[in-house]
């Protein structure tokens, strides 16, 4: 496969739920630099907030969250955002419920638990993802 | 974080939020929804002009809000986001309610 990677951030925070938002914002930071419109935006921070809050909600105590969000572009297609968030020490975070499967099989391209597709290794712990391309007109 | 940012005032049966409405903040609204469901309000009113941000867990307070308690009642969305309403699209949900004065 041919990409370039063009930005690679991660970020170590308690797998608490107060700290969705600057997950949110960092997400949304890094789209915007790809020239995000705004319904790329929100579906992204929705995404982002949908996958960490599942995770978080189901972590054992002390644990911390860890997410990898990359900015890819792959040859033949726009700009993508990828997100990998992994809990440390908790390994069951069960299935997605109904609505929050609704949620992010519809703000993503392609979502998941477990080891992300594009992941150069599987990680210890309970691990979640997704891609969704930035369809903004960046270069229009 | 996102507890500093967010607000609810309750005034009759009408709630007013402000902030991102999150797993973090969702149990707050829940809590003001209560007395509110107890009492059988009817319509419900969430005016949610100042609310930027809303994910599934708020959503499940505003479906708690329109299906929660004894029955069903009206909930009306006073000024919401369009990225609140966004949400409600996206899952289908957007009939179950009356949106009144979306930004």
């Amino acid at each position: 496969m041919s990409r370039s990677r063009q930005d690679l951030v991660r970020i170590d925070l308690p797998a608490e739920t107060d700290h969705l938002r600057l997950v949110r914002l960092v997400v949304a930071g890094l789209a915007t630099g790809l020239g995000a419109d705004v319904d790329d935006l929100e579906d992204l921070r929705i995404a982002t907030g949908e996958l960490c809050a599942h995770l978080m909600d189901r972590s054992v105590p002390d644990d911390r969250l860890e997410v990898e969000v990359e900015t890819t572009e792959t040859s033949g297609a726009g700009p993508s955002v990828r997100l990998i968030a992994n809990l440390r020490d908790t390994t069951d975070v069960d299935v997605l419920d109904e609505l929050a499967e609704v949620v992010l099989g519809t703000t993503t391209d392609q979502c998941g638990l477990g080891t992300a597709p594009w992941a150069e290794r599987s990680t210890p712990g309970a691990s979640g993802w997704f891609e969704r391309a930035v369809r903004a007109s960046s270069d229009a | 974080m996102s507890e500093d940012l967010f607000e609810i005032a309750v005034e009759g049966d009408t709630i007013s939020i402000t902030g991102d409405l999150d797993a973090h903040t969702a149990p707050q609204l829940d809590a003001a929804l209560d007395p509110l469901l107890e009492r059988g309000a009817d319509p419900i009113v969430l005016h949610m002009a100042g609310v930027k941000f809303v994910d599934s867990s708020g959503l499940r307070c505003m479906i708690r809000a329109r299906h929660g308690g004894d029955g069903e009642r009206s909930v009306v969305i006073d000024q919401p986001s369009s990225a609140t309403v966004r949400l409600l699209e996206i899952t289908g949900m957007l009939d179950q309610f009356t949106v009144r004065g979306a930004q």
